[in-house]
């Protein structure tokens, strides 16, 4: 995450005091059966899991310990020179058309973070105890700057929006 | 007083590769605002951008090149960020919009000192993700279904006929 602040070019030692742990990570497992039973557990108690990150954390933790397995990447040599070879056009298509700009590929673990039932503007409990000045901005954005689907309830705001936008580009228009 | 857009940051990748967390961290800087899929501000600056079929149904592109950059978009996405930024008294953007991947040239002709951040996520568990995301938030709507795919698979055709095909062409 420093390498990522660095590259874009902002101070990293704000990531300092924000929670990066690694959830959702890609990993085997030892018996399918205990597998699938710990995924139903997930499925049916998210809303329970999500309101208590620690113990789902640690749970988690203890259940790798049981019934994790390394994750091994393919390295079936002809299966990465077939995969390199069919990639490789596209891949240097990219690095091309973005010069010096594209990072190196970042990988990121995969944290609760996703905007789940009742969530707004993609902000949890964590978010707002670590930055609430942030959080307001965030609903500011989510209220006056984002759009609805067509098929939301909440899709009349989109009109209003867009002459907002309207308002805005006119001067643009009008040059 | 309008605010200059410097250096914005993108955050590109397949969708369920982990951008949505990547924004949001960076969001928590002091100085960046995060825009999750600023679509509607996207459409709005170019018309032919909304390939979910969010605010219209008609015509859309997955790739844009630089040449859809056209003067007039390029100054109506500029103000739109500015006022962005003004409105939430912010210093720089963080865009995160992983279709955005295959748009770069666009990008780089609107915002020459942007910033891109490209997200890989192992294939499989992407794949997975948007198939489990489909299951759980898909939903059938008096226009159809939708779910990660856009409405009635919009998305889906429009990445076979402007990603798949040229690629296959190439």
């Amino acid at each position: 995450m420093r390498q990522v602040c660095t590259f874009v070019g902002v101070d990293p030692d704000f990531v300092e005091r924000i929670d990066l742990a690694r959830s959702n990570k890609s990993t085997h497992f030892r018996l399918a059966g205990v597998q699938r039973l710990a995924l139903s557990m997930n499925k049916a108690g998210e809303r329970f899991w999500r309101a208590h990150p620690k113990l789902k954390r640690s749970m988690r933790d203890l259940y790798y310990r049981i019934n994790g397995r390394p994750f091994e990447p393919a390295d079936d040599p002809e299966t990465i020179e077939a995969l390199h070879t069919f990639y490789e056009p596209y891949n240097a298509r990219l690095a091309d058309s973005s010069a010096d700009r594209v990072s190196r590929p970042a990988r990121m673990a995969y944290a609760p973070a996703q905007g789940g039932p009742g969530m707004i503007a993609q902000l949890d409990g964590d978010y707002i105890r670590t930055r609430p000045s942030k959080a307001i901005s965030r609903i500011v954005t989510h209220l006056l700057l984002q759009g609805r689907p067509l098929t939301t309830s909440m899709r009349w705001m989109n009109p209003l929006l867009m002459a907002q936008y309207g308002l805005v580009k006119r001067p643009a228009d009008a040059a | 007083m309008p605010r200059k857009v410097i250096a914005a940051i993108f955050v590109l990748g397949t969708g369920r590769s982990g951008t949505t967390v990547l924004g949001k961290v960076l969001g928590m800087h002091r100085d960046l605002l995060f825009l999750n899929e600023p679509k509607a501000l996207w459409h709005s600056a170019c018309a032919v951008d909304d390939v979910m079929g969010n605010y219209q149904l008609g015509q859309a592109c997955y790739t844009l090149d630089d040449e859809a950059a056209d003067e007039k978009t390029v100054r109506a996405i500029h103000r739109l960020y500015s006022y962005a930024l003004l409105l939430t008294n912010s210093g720089r953007i963080v865009d995160k919009y992983p279709e955005m991947i295959f748009r770069v040239p666009f990008i780089r002709t609107i915002f020459p000192d942007a910033k891109l951040l490209f997200l890989v996520r192992n294939g499989y568990d992407a794949l997975r993700s948007i198939t489990t995301w489909s299951e759980k938030a898909g939903r059938e709507t008096t226009q159809g279904l939708e779910d990660w795919w856009g409405l009635d698979r919009r998305k889906w055709n429009l990445l076979v006929r402007d990603v798949v095909a040229k690629a296959g062409a190439g």
